[in-house]
C-alpha cells in the first residue's frame, strides 16, 4: 500500500513535472516562433526602410539637377525655381544664400534648423511639424558652396507623396521623426487610427522598436494587448532623420507558423496521455506485484499455520492414541478370557466404543488432511454386518440415552463381504446417524441399508430417516458448507463442530458416491447415500440383527494363526502400558519377547542377542523410533532383523515415510492382536511358524473339532465342490471364485465355532441366521450338499422355532438339529479345506 | 530482507523509466531555453600606433572606444604599439581571426595598408582618421576638430602680449593645416595683429625634436602662447616649464595637479560618445552606406575644457558668442579667405564645403609664419 502510494506520488509529480515543463516549452516555442516572426518581420522592414529612403531620394533628384545647373549658370535661379514648381508643384522651392537672403519659399534657419548644415556642402532633409518637410540640396561653385536650392513640402501633401502603400490589406506603415512626432500618416488615417497608435501595449511595442533600432536597421515586436496580437515593426530611413513605423496582425504573420505550433502541442499532449497510460499501466503491474507478494505471504503465512495444526493434530492424535491403546489392549485380553455372557457384553461394548472413539479421533484428523487434500482412500476387504454392528452398537447407545427408537432395516439379500474403505464407511454412517440424533428431539431413526448390484460393484444405498426438526428449503444449499450450522436461534444447545456432513460430503465425494436430502421443515428429513463397492463375497448378509451377540463373540474372540515359540521379538516402548500389551498380544504365538523401554535399551539388547523382528515405538523421549533405528543398523548382528514402528502418529504419508527412514513396516497404535500377529507372520522367518495345535483353540466342541481330521482321511469322494456352479455364482470370474472360495476357507473356523456356541447356548435365533447365511454361501461356491444339509438344518430350525409348532414337533426338530449338527460342522471344515487345497 | 529483494524488478524499471523521462525532460527544457534567435556577439577591434597608456593621441582613444563599447554591450579587441612595414596587416589578420565585425584604424599611418586590407575583408566594417583612404566598407571618422582649434584661436588672440603665437605642428597634411588655419582664423578674429608661428616636427611622435621646436618659438620667435599638433604634450611640458601660456590638445591638461595656470585651456574631442556613435552606425549596418562622418561641437563631441584661472570673465564671453556665431551659421571656413600666397580661397558669399576640407586642405590662410 505503501509503495502504491509511492508509485503514485512519483506519477503525480512526474505529471506535474511534465506539465510544467510542457508549459515551459509551450512558452519558449511561443516565444521562438514570435522571435522568427520578428526576425523576418525586421527583415521585411528593412527593405520596406529602403524603398521609403528611395522615396525621399526621388524627390531630391530634381533638386539636385537644378542645384547642379545653377552652379554653371548662377544667372539662372529664377527660372531654376519656377522649372522646380512645374515639375513638382507640391514642393514649394526656394534658393537660400550664406548670408541667408532668400529667393521663392522663403524659409527661416529656426524652422528648418538643419537646413544651414547644407552649407557645408551636405544633401540635407529636415522637418518641421507645423510646416512640413524641408529638401535642401547646395550649390557648389569650385571649392565652396554658394546657396543652398530646397523644396518645403506642406503637412497637407505628406500622406500623398510620401505614405507608404500598404503593405497589405492589414498592414499600416506610417513615417516617424527621430523625436517620435507622426510625419506622414498613411492615407485615410483617421482618429480610430489616432486611437490605435495610441494604445498602450503598441506604444510599447513602438518604444521597444526605437530601442532596438539604436543597434539594429530594423526591429519587429511582438504585443499582445487590448486591440489583439500585433508585430509593431520599424526601420530607419538611410540618410534622414526619419523612421517608418508600421504595425500588421499576428495572424497576418503566423498564420502559418500557428499549425506548426499546434501540431507541437498535440504532440505533447499526446506524449502527456501516453506517459498517463505507461504510468497507470505501471502502477496496475506493480499493484500486481504487490498483491501476488501479498498472496505469497499470506500463503506461506497460512501454511505455516496449517502446518502447526497438523502438527498439534498429529501430537494430539498421538496423546489419545496411547492412552486409548492401553484401554482397547486391556480390553482385548480381558476379551480373550473365558467371561461370563454379561461380562463378555460389556467388554464387547467397550471394544466397540473405543473403536467408535478412535474413530472420531480419526474424523478430526479426517478433516484436516480433506482440507489440505493429503485424505487417502484405503480400502480394504470388510464384512458389511460388522461394520453396521459397530455402527449401531456405537448409535444405539445414544439413541437410547435420548429415548429414541433406533431402527434398522437391512436387507438381507446385499453381499456382505464388501472391498472398500470401511473406516470412511463406518464415518460417513456415524456422521449421518449422529446427526440424525442430534436434531431429532423425540420420536424415531430409522438406518435403511439396500443396494442395487451391478456386475461386482454394489451400489450401498443407505438411508437416515428421522423424525426431527427438519431443514428449511432455502438451507438446504449450505447444508455442507463447512462450520455451518443453520437455523441457529433454534439449535443453540445443540453440540457440534459443524464438520459432520462436509466432511462426509467430502469423502462421498472422494469415493465417487453422492449424498442427497430430503427433508420436510418441522417433520423430519431423509439423508441417503449411494456409494459403489466392490463385491468379494456374494454372501448375503441374512436377517440383520442389532443383538447379534455370537457374531461379535466370534469376532472377538481371538485365534492366533500360527505359533513361533523360537522367534526373539524386541518390544521397544518407553511406555509400559504399551510394552504390556503389545507382549500380551504375543502371549499366544508363544514368541520370545524382550521388552525395552528406550532406544538405548533397545540398542543394548540388539548387541546382547540376535532378533527376529524388533517393534520400535517411533516416537520415545532421549532417542527416538528412526535414531535408534539408524544406530541400530551399524550393529554388527542385526543385517537379519527386521523393524516394525509402532506410531500413535497415523497421519497420512506415515507409511511411506517410514519405509523411506529404513522400516521394514509400520504398525498404528492401537493395534489389534491380528494386525501385530498378521506383521509378525509375515516378517518372521517362515522355518520358525508353526501351525497352531488345534487345542489350543478355544472351540466349544473339541469331539466335533477332531471329527474333521477323520473324515479327511475317508477316501475321496466325489468332488464336494462344483466349479461350475461357484463359477456362475461369480459372473465366471476366476479371481472372484478364488477369492471366494479362500474367504470361505478363511471363515469356517469362526463360522463352526459360532454355531457351536449358538447349538450350546441354545440361541436358536442366531443359530438360524448363521446356518441360513451357510446355506447360501455354501450354493456361492457350489457345494450342494453342504446347501442341502444347511437347508435341511435350518428348515429344523424353523420348524423348532415355529410359533404353531407342538412341543412334540419341537423335540423331534431338535433331535435332529442335535444329531445332525456335527455331521454338518464336519462337512464345513471338509469344504474349507478342500477350498484351499484346489 | 536485503536492499535487493525489497526492491523489485518492476520498481527499478520503474525508476529507470522515471529517470529516462526526467532526462527528456531536461534535455527538452535545455534544447528549448537556448534561444537561436540571439544576435551573434559584436566585437569591434582597435588598432593603435602607441601604447593605450600613452597619453595625447592614443590613451583618449583606447578611453573612448573602450568606454562606448562598454555602453554598447560589445566587446572591444586592442591591439597596440602597432608600428612597422605590415604590422598593421598583421594585427587586423588577428583581429579578423578573433571575431571582430569592425576595425578601427586609428592612426594616419596605417592609410596604405588600409586600402589593400579593405578589398582583403569586405564584410568587414572599417573606420579610419585617414581621409586618403576610400572604400565601400571603409569609413573615414572624423570630428571637427578646427571647431576647438578655432575657438583656442580665438582665447590664444585675446591672451597674447607679445601678439606672436607659437605653434608646434607634425606634418604638413590636411588635418594638420586645417587645425593651423582654423587656429590662425580664430586668432585674427579677436586680435588681428597677432601672428601664428608654426613649427614642423616632421613627426607624430618625437619628443626632443618637439620639445626642441617649443623652445625654439619661444625664445626665437617671441611666442607667449603656444599650442601644438603632436600625440604627445612635450611642446605643452616645455611651455610650463618656461612660464609661458600654452593650449593643450587632445586631452585636457589642466585635469593634472602639477600644471599651473598657464594651461589656459584644452581642445578636446569626447571619443566615446564619437565612437558611440560609430558603433551605433556600424550595429545598424548604415556605417558601409556612408563615406563619412564628420561630426563637431553642435553635437558636443569637440570642446573646450574648463578655462584656467589666467582666462579672464571678459574672454570667457567673448568666447562663448564666437561659439555660438559659430553654430548659428557663421562657419569656421566662410567668407572671405585667402591663403598665405594671397589667393582667394572663399569668397565673402561663401562656405568651403567638407570634402575640400577634410581632403584638399593643402594651403595655410593668410597670417601664418613659418620659422625655418
Amino acid at each position: 500500500m505503501n509503495n502504491r502510494k509511492k508509485m503514485l506520488l512519483t506519477i503525480l509529480t512526474m505529471l506535474f513535472l511534465i506539465f510544467l515543463s510542457g508549459i515551459f516549452i509551450q512558452q519558449r516555442i511561443v516565444d521562438m516562433l514570435n522571435k522568427a516572426a520578428e526576425h523576418s518581420v525586421a527583415r521585411q522592414t528593412e527593405d520596406l526602410s529602403l524603398l521609403a529612403g528611395e522615396r525621399f531620394r526621388r524627390f531630391l533628384t530634381p533638386l539636385q539637377t537644378a542645384s547642379k545647373h545653377l552652379s554653371e549658370h548662377e544667372e539662372d535661379k529664377e527660372d531654376m525655381l519656377k522649372m522646380l514648381a512645374q515639375q513638382n508643384p507640391q514642393g514649394q522651392a526656394g534658393l537660400i544664400d550664406f548670408q541667408h537672403h532668400t529667393l521663392g519659399r522663403s524659409v527661416s534657419s529656426t524652422s528648418f534648423p538643419r537646413l544651414q548644415l547644407a552649407f557645408h556642402g551636405n544633401t540635407v532633409i529636415d522637418y518641421n511639424p507645423d510646416i512640413g518637410i524641408l529638401l535642401a540640396t547646395p550649390v557648389i561653385y569650385g571649392d565652396n558652396v554658394r546657396y543652398v536650392l530646397y523644396q518645403i513640402y506642406p503637412i497637407s501633401m505628406l500622406p500623398q507623396l510620401f505614405a507608404l502603400s500598404d503593405y497589405d490589406a492589414f498592414t499600416h506603415v506610417i513615417i516617424q521623426y527621430h523625436d517620435g512626432t507622426l510625419a506622414v500618416p498613411y492615407e485615410n488615417y483617421t482618429t480610430e487610427d489616432t486611437k490605435f497608435w495610441a494604445d498602450d501595449t503598441i506604444q510599447k511595442g513602438m518604444q521597444e522598436v526605437h530601442h532596438r533600432l539604436e543597434r539594429n536597421k530594423a526591429a519587429a515586436v511582438y504585443t499582445e494587448g487590448a486591440e489583439g496580437k500585433f508585430f509593431v515593426f520599424g526601420a530607419d530611413l538611410p540618410q534622414t532623420d526619419f523612421s517608418l513605423i508600421g504595425y500588421m496582425p499576428w495572424s497576418a504573420v503566423a498564420g502559418q507558423i500557428i499549425s506548426i505550433y499546434q501540431r507541437v502541442v498535440f504532440l505533447f499532449t499526446l506524449m502527456l496521455v501516453l506517459f498517463a497510460c505507461l504510468s497507470i499501466y505501471l502502477l496496475m503491474a506493480q499493484t500486481s506485484v504487490a498483491e501476488t507478494e501479498e498472496l505469497r505471504q499470506a500463503r506461506l503465512a497460512a501454511d505455516t499455520a496449517n502446518q502447526a495444526k497438523s502438527q498439534f493434530l498429529a501430537n494430539m492424535s498421538h496423546e489419545i492414541r496411547t492412552p486409548l491403546n492401553a484401554i482397547s489392549g486391556m480390553n482385548e485380553m480381558i476379551l480373550r478370557q473365558e467371561l461370563p455372557g454379561e461380562v463378555r457384553q460389556y467388554a464387547s461394548n467397550i471394544k466397540s466404543a473405543t473403536a467408535a472413539l478412535l474413530t472420531i479421533i480419526n474424523e478430526i484428523l479426517d478433516f484436516s488432511k480433506i482440507e489440505s487434500g493429503h485424505m487417502e482412500i484405503v480400502p480394504t476387504d470388510y464384512q458389511l454386518t460388522q461394520v453396521l454392528r459397530e455402527v449401531c452398537a456405537l448409535v444405539g447407545v445414544r439413541a437410547q440415552a435420548k429415548n429414541l427408537t433406533f431402527k434398522i432395516h437391512v436387507d438381507p439379500y446385499l453381499p456382505n463381504g464388501l472391498y472398500g474403505d470401511t473406516g470412511r464407511l463406518r464415518q460417513i454412517l456415524i456422521n449421518l446417524l449422529n446427526n440424525a440424533i442430534k436434531y431429532t428431539p423425540s420420536g424415531s431413526i430409522t438406518l435403511d441399508i439396500s443396494g442395487q448390484r451391478k456386475d461386482s460393484t454394489l451400489y450401498l444405498q443407505a438411508a437416515v430417516t428421522d423424525t426431527g426438526i427438519g431443514i428449511r428449503e432455502e438451507d438446504k444449499e449450505r447444508l455442507f458448507h463447512v462450520f455451518e450450522r443453520l437455523d441457529i436461534k433454534r439449535n443453540c444447545q445443540i453440540e457440534g463442530t459443524g464438520l459432520g456432513l462436509a466432511i462426509t460430503h467430502r469423502l462421498l465425494n472422494m469415493m465417487k458416491g453422492s449424498i442427497k436430502v430430503d427433508s420436510t421443515y418441522g417433520e423430519g428429513s431423509v439423508f441417503t447415500i449411494k456409494l459403489p463397492q466392490e463385491i468379494h463375497s456374494f454372501d448375503p448378509v441374512g436377517v440383520f440383527s442389532l443383538n447379534a451377540q455370537p457374531d461379535l463373540d466370534t469376532n472377538l474372540r481371538h485365534q492366533a494363526g500360527f505359533i513361533a515359540p523360537d522367534a526373539q521379538v524386541l518390544i521397544v516402548d518407553d511406555n509400559d502400558m504399551n510394552c504390556f500389551v503389545a507382549g500380551s498380544l504375543l502371549k499366544e504365538t508363544q514368541v520370545q519377547t524382550v521388552i525395552a523401554h528406550s532406544g538405548d535399551e533397545a540398542l543394548e539388547a540388539l548387541q546382547k542377542q540376535r532378533f527376529h523382528v524388533v517393534l520400535l515405538d517411533y516416537m520415545m523421549p532421549g532417542m527416538d523410533g528412526v535414531e535408534t533405528l539408524h544406530k541400530a543398523k551399524q550393529l554388527p548382528n542385526v543385517g537379519s532383523t527386521r523393524f516394525i514402528a509402532l506410531t500413535a502418529t497415523a497421519i497420512s504419508g506415515s507409511r511411506e515415510k517410514f519405509l523411506s527412514e529404513g522400516f521394514d513396516n509400520y504398525l498404528s497404535k492401537p493395534m489389534t492382536g491380528d494386525d501385530l500377529t498378521a506383521m509378525l507372520h509375515r516378517y518372521l522367518p517362515p522355518e520358525l511358524i508353526l501351525q497352531p495345535l488345534l487345542t489350543s483353540s478355544p472351540a466349544p466342541a473339541p469331539v466335533e473339532a477332531k471329527e474333521p481330521a477323520s473324515t479327511a482321511d475317508t477316501p475321496p469322494a466325489p468332488p464336494l465342490i462344483d466349479h461350475k456352479i461357484g463359477l456362475t455364482y461369480c459372473n465366471n470370474m476366476q479371481a472372484i471364485y478364488d477369492k471366494v472360495l479362500t474367504m470361505f476357507h478363511d471363515q469356517s473356523t469362526d463360522k463352526i465355532a459360532q454355531l457351536d456356541n449358538d447349538l450350546a447356548a441354545a440361541n436358536w435365533k442366531n443359530y438360524r441366521i448363521n446356518i441360513h447365511a451357510l446355506k447360501s454361501t455354501a450354493l456361492t461356491i457350489g457345494c450342494r450338499s453342504l446347501n442341502q444339509k444347511a437347508k435341511d438344518q435350518e428348515q429344523a430350525v424353523k420348524d423348532y422355532l415355529a410359533e404353531d409348532a407342538t412341543p412334540h414337533q419341537q423335540q423331534q426338530a431338535m433331535d435332529y438339529i442335535q444329531q445332525n449338527h456335527a455331521d454338518i460342522m464336519n462337512l464345513y471344515r471338509q469344504v474349507a479345506s478342500s477350498a484351499v487345497s484346489q | 530482507m536485503n536492499f535487493w529483494q525489497q526492491h523489485s524488478l518492476s520498481q527499478w524499471a520503474t525508476r529507470l523509466i522515471v529517470s529516462f523521462i526526467l532526462i527528456v525532460l531536461a534535455a527538452a527544457c535545455w534544447i528549448f531555453s537556448s534561444s537561436t534567435f540571439d544576435q551573434p556577439h559584436p566585437k569591434a577591434g582597435i588598432v593603435l600606433l602607441g601604447g593605450i597608456d600613452e597619453e595625447g593621441w592614443n590613451a583618449p582613444q583606447y578611453r573612448g572606444i573602450h568606454k562606448a563599447c562598454n555602453s554598447m554591450g560589445i566587446e572591444l579587441l586592442t591591439k597596440e604599439r602597432i608600428i612597422g612595414d605590415g604590422a598593421c596587416t598583421k594585427a587586423v589578420n588577428e583581429l579578423v581571426s578573433e571575431g571582430a565585425g569592425m576595425i578601427f584604424l586609428a592612426s594616419y599611418s596605417y592609410s596604405q595598408e588600409a586600402q589593400k586590407l579593405v578589398r582583403q575583408y569586405p564584410h568587414i566594417a572599417f573606420g579610419t582618421n585617414s581621409a586618403e583612404c576610400h572604400a565601400r566598407n571603409m569609413t573615414s571618422y572624423f570630428i571637427r576638430m578646427y571647431q576647438g582649434r578655432y575657438l583656442a584661436g580665438a582665447l590664444a588672440g585675446m591672451h597674447t602680449k607679445s601678439n606672436v603665437i607659437g605653434y608646434v605642428a607634425a606634418m604638413k597634411n590636411s588635418e594638420v593645416n586645417r587645425g593651423i588655419n582654423a587656429f590662425t582664423l580664430g586668432v585674427q578674429q579677436t586680435n588681428p595683429a597677432a601672428r601664428v608661428v608654426v613649427m614642423w616636427t616632421g613627426n607624430w611622435q618625437d619628443e626632443e625634436k618637439e620639445a626642441w621646436e617649443a623652445r625654439r618659438l619661444i625664445k626665437e620667435a617671441g611666442a607667449d602662447v603656444l599650442t601644438y599638433h603632436q600625440d604627445e604634450p612635450a611642446a605643452a611640458d616645455v611651455a610650463e616649464e618656461l612660464g609661458i601660456d600654452y593650449i593643450g590638445y587632445y586631452e585636457d591638461l589642466g585635469k593634472h595637479g602639477w600644471r599651473s595656470d598657464h594651461v589656459l585651456t584644452s581642445v578636446v574631442c569626447n571619443w566615446d560618445r564619437y565612437y558611440e556613435d560609430i558603433i551605433r552606425r556600424y550595429l545598424k549596418g548604415e556605417l558601409n552606406y556612408m563615406d563619412k562622418q564628420w561630426v563637431g561641437m553642435e553635437a558636443g563631441f569637440v570642446e573646450l575644457c574648463d578655462f584656467s584661472a589666467a582666462v579672464t570673465e571678459e574672454e570667457k564671453a567673448r568666447l562663448a558668442q564666437i561659439k555660438e556665431k559659430m553654430l548659428g551659421g557663421r562657419f569656421v571656413f566662410a567668407g572671405e579667405i585667402y591663403d598665405r600666397q594671397g589667393k582667394l580661397r572663399c569668397r565673402p558669399d561663401e562656405s568651403i564645403r567638407d570634402d575640400r576640407l577634410l581632403q584638399h586642405m593643402d594651403w595655410l590662410v593668410k597670417g601664418v609664419e613659418i620659422l625655418e
